[in-house]
């Protein structure tokens, strides 16, 4: 089921209404089965999928924690090994066995061909495996006790807000929550709607908006003049970041109206001054999945320079892979991996070399609007001809178009604007000139009205997908 | 907060909404059929105004085909093209609904497309365009509500049904393009792109027949013989080589003979084929002197016809 769609609102205000009705020692069991629901809206066949994982990774945590020594590695080993199995066979299978074809067609006139597999890929696949398997490893490193209940554990893998794009929780923050009873609080409902709200601005009003031109640009990128692509590159920055900020703030709002506390996965990424900092405001419990599971165990930062750099460029290309089986991805992430470097030696080898928070801020949303080329492109040939385009002195200056290009242009940007302005008002006067938050209740009130009037006029109703299923 | 001030504000932000949608409504509904010209103002004038009785329907190759005064000359009929970019028979359909409503025109040409009953990757989006008639024409309703299951509940809001509309009624307000009652609704196309020397062989791969499509189909043949006028399908030409069987040709030709239609296929005429790619602006488009000539040729054979 997607969040922007009309069956969505009604199947919220139901589980919601239950939610509250029912007693507390049934609450779980209705969000588990309203979570099979929401996933099932979408390939029913794939529920199965999810028991799996679920099924593997509830057992592995039982014996990590009623095991020792050697044997708890076993079981996390095989927990982890599982997960990616899973993920392996639905997401990367295609990308290895093409790819091996290839090489070995490098090297021979008869390439080893495989069989591709025509199978589509579990919404939100990416996001659910690791957010099981940061259960395991967390039973392991004994900061997390087993869950004793099969259906609170599946609850945690598949709490249907978070169920297909995050944030991906870790199980000592969100298990609790589960025997936790939630009493109504209408201040925290009123708080939920409007994070609600402002999601869905975000995505029906900015994004999709975005998305039409950028859509059209990059279905014929080769056929369009430097000032279109830079337009649709500015585009899609604003693009994924409304789709799946919005994606995000809805499923905290959604949460929070029942009473859950879910993690922040945004900070106003495009304000961060350096990579470092956009890695900490830009998907933030990936960022954190990466830092504790994957850089930290591998030395973190105490290593030495090359180690260091090593790691890093392994934690990236990691990253890119983690959203998709395609060589774009593993480069938008090696890119990113370099720029974090690239602010590492400048930390380390010109300490007083120290620029502006402007020029910073500008420098660091360029520099990840470039990157964004590689993840929206199709293929590497495709950014590449993009680049080209951009960088050749003889394309057209001229923003070139088959459908309204004024009325669309003018809501695009009053939709970028509109975002910015807020960002930027919470970023630098933090507390100060709040609409949704203003301590005046009719302020609260008409910016409420406000956005559901200009949601309705103005957002794009296709029912288009969040970018971040895909992943 | 306890529950009655929630409820309170609940009801007063719903309360507000309501008046505000019908209010807004209202006013973004008056300045819409306010517009005279542009193509908000084309689609009202066809349905609420124009009283020709020749009526070309169809997608843009309608739109881009047929020459009106071609047509009011030979046939010495006064003739409308309320051809529309990016539209299928879904909304022909609907706009012989809304015209029929007013008046009968005593003839219909309607072109054909000739992949128009298979099934469309980009669903009934494309019918948006008739959103801000659905109050005022309650007979095109249940084309409209075919765009998806819940459409008859948003359209309870007012504002939803001039969603993205603001700036075009704003714009088309204040523009001063020429009214579309002043027109005869053809739009030429005279940029030309570079198209390949030889004929493509094949269209773009084929996809399944959709049985709703066809029922459209019908409706649209039926409706036209309920109100007495002559209907003519016509298939214009095409800069591809399509093969004999096509099954959207083959099941149209079937369907006209049955019902007695007049069906006449220029799909691959070689009066504009041969020339290759120079009377065609695009593979699916014919330029604008080439529809001067395709529209003689059609207005005469239509003269010819019994």
């Amino acid at each position: 089921m997607l969040f922007n769609s009309f069956p969505f609102l009604i199947f919220f205000l139901v589980v919601t209404i239950a939610y509250y009705v029912i007693p507390h020692k049934w609450r779980w069991l209705l969000l588990l089965i309203a979570s099979c629901y929401f996933y099932a809206f979408l390939i029913p066949a794939y529920l199965l999928v999810l028991f799996l994982i679920i099924s593997i990774d509830y057992t592995a945590g039982l014996l990590i924690e009623s095991n020792q020594g050697r044997l708890r590695m076993f079981y996390l080993g095989l927990s982890i090994v599982s997960n990616l199995t899973v993920l392996g066979i639905f997401k990367y299978h295609n990308f290895f066995v093409e790819n091996i074809s290839h090489l070995t067609g490098l090297f021979s006139s008869k390439p080893i061909s495989f069989t591709i597999w025509e199978l589509a890929l579990p919404v939100g696949l990416s996001f659910h495996t690791f957010q099981a398997m940061s259960y395991t490893i967390e039973i392991y490193k004994g900061k997390q006790k087993a869950e004793r209940k099969f259906g609170i554990y599946a609850l945690y893998v598949m709490f249907y807000p978070q169920l297909v794009a995050g944030p991906i929780e870790r199980p000592q923050h969100l298990i609790p929550q589960f025997y936790q009873k939630h009493q109504v609080s209408y201040n925290g409902i009123a708080v939920g709607l409007k994070w609600m709200l402002w999601g869905f601005f975000m995505k029906v009003v900015v994004a999709d908006r975005l998305g039409i031109y950028v859509d059209y640009i990059f279905k014929n990128a080769d056929g369009h003049s430097r000032l279109a692509l830079l337009t649709a590159i500015f585009f899609y920055s604003f693009q994924i970041y409304c789709d799946f900020a919005g994606y995000s703030l809805i499923a905290i709002g959604t949460a929070k109206v029942m009473g859950f506390t879910l993690t922040n996965n945004f900070r106003r990424p495009y304000f961060a001054s350096s990579f470092r900092e956009f890695w900490r405001r830009w998907n933030i419990s990936l960022s954190q999945w990466f830092r504790d599971y994957v850089f930290f165990p591998m030395g973190g930062s105490r290593v030495s320079v090359s180690k260091y750099i090593f790691n890093i460029l392994v934690v990236f290309i990691l990253s890119g892979f983690w959203h998709g089986a395609n060589w774009t991805f593993i480069l938008w992430g090696l890119l990113h991996g370099f720029f974090i470097l690239f602010g590492y030696l400048k930390r380390k080898f010109l300490p007083g070399l120290v620029f502006s928070k402007f020029i910073g801020i500008t420098t660091t949303f360029l520099s990840a609007s470039f990157c964004w080329i590689f993840f929206r492109s199709q293929n590497i040939h495709e950014a590449f001809i993009i680049i080209k385009r951009i960088f050749s002195p003889n394309t057209i200056q001229s923003i070139e178009g088959e459908f309204d290009e004024r009325s669309l242009m003018v809501y695009s940007f009053l939709g970028i604007f509109s975002i910015i302005i807020t960002e930027f008002v919470s970023e630098f006067f933090p507390g100060r000139f709040q609409l949704l938050q203003n301590p005046k209740v009719w302020i609260r009130m008409t910016t409420c009205i406000g956005l559901i009037i200009v949601i309705l006029l103005f957002g794009v109703f296709d029912g288009s997908q969040f970018i971040y299923f895909q992943f | 907060m306890n529950k009655k001030n929630f409820f309170w504000k609940v009801f007063i932000v719903l309360g507000f909404l309501i008046i505000l949608d019908k209010g807004l409504g209202a006013i973004l509904q008056h300045y819409y059929f306010k517009i005279r010209h542009g193509e908000q103002g084309r689609t009202t004038y066809i349905i609420d105004s124009c009283n020709s009785e020749t009526i070309i329907l169809g997608s843009s190759r309608a739109a881009h085909h047929y020459v009106s005064p071609v047509f009011s000359e030979i046939l010495h009929s006064t003739t409308y093209n309320a051809g529309k970019d990016k539209q299928r028979l879904r909304y022909s359909l609907a706009l012989l609904y809304m015209i029929y409503r007013r008046y009968s025109p005593k003839q219909i040409i309607l072109d054909l497309n000739p992949t128009a009953f298979e099934k469309n990757e980009n669903g009934l989006d494309e019918l948006s365009i008739l959103l801000p008639y659905y109050s005022s024409h309650p007979e095109i309703r249940s084309i409209l509500n075919e765009r998806n299951r819940f459409e008859c509940i948003k359209t309870y809001s007012d504002l939803y049904r001039f969603n993205s509309l603001p700036l075009k009624i704003l714009f088309n307000n204040l523009s001063s393009e020429r009214d579309a009652n002043e027109s005869d609704g053809y739009v030429p196309l005279v940029i030309h792109k570079e198209l390949i020397p030889q004929i493509p062989d094949s269209l773009p791969a084929s996809q399944p027949i959709d049985s709703s499509i066809v029922n459209c189909f019908k409706k649209i043949i039926a409706i036209v013989k309920d109100h007495g006028s002559r209907l003519i399908v016509v298939v214009s030409p095409i800069y591809y080589k399509l093969p004999v069987n096509l099954k959207t040709l083959e099941m149209a030709k079937t369907i006209c003979a049955n019902e007695q239609i007049s069906f006449l296929d220029y799909s691959q005429s070689q009066q504009f084929l041969a020339h290759g790619p120079e009377m065609f602006l695009d593979m699916g488009h014919l330029n604008d002197s080439s529809a001067i000539i395709f529209s003689t040729l059609l207005s005469e054979d239509m003269r010819n016809l019994k």
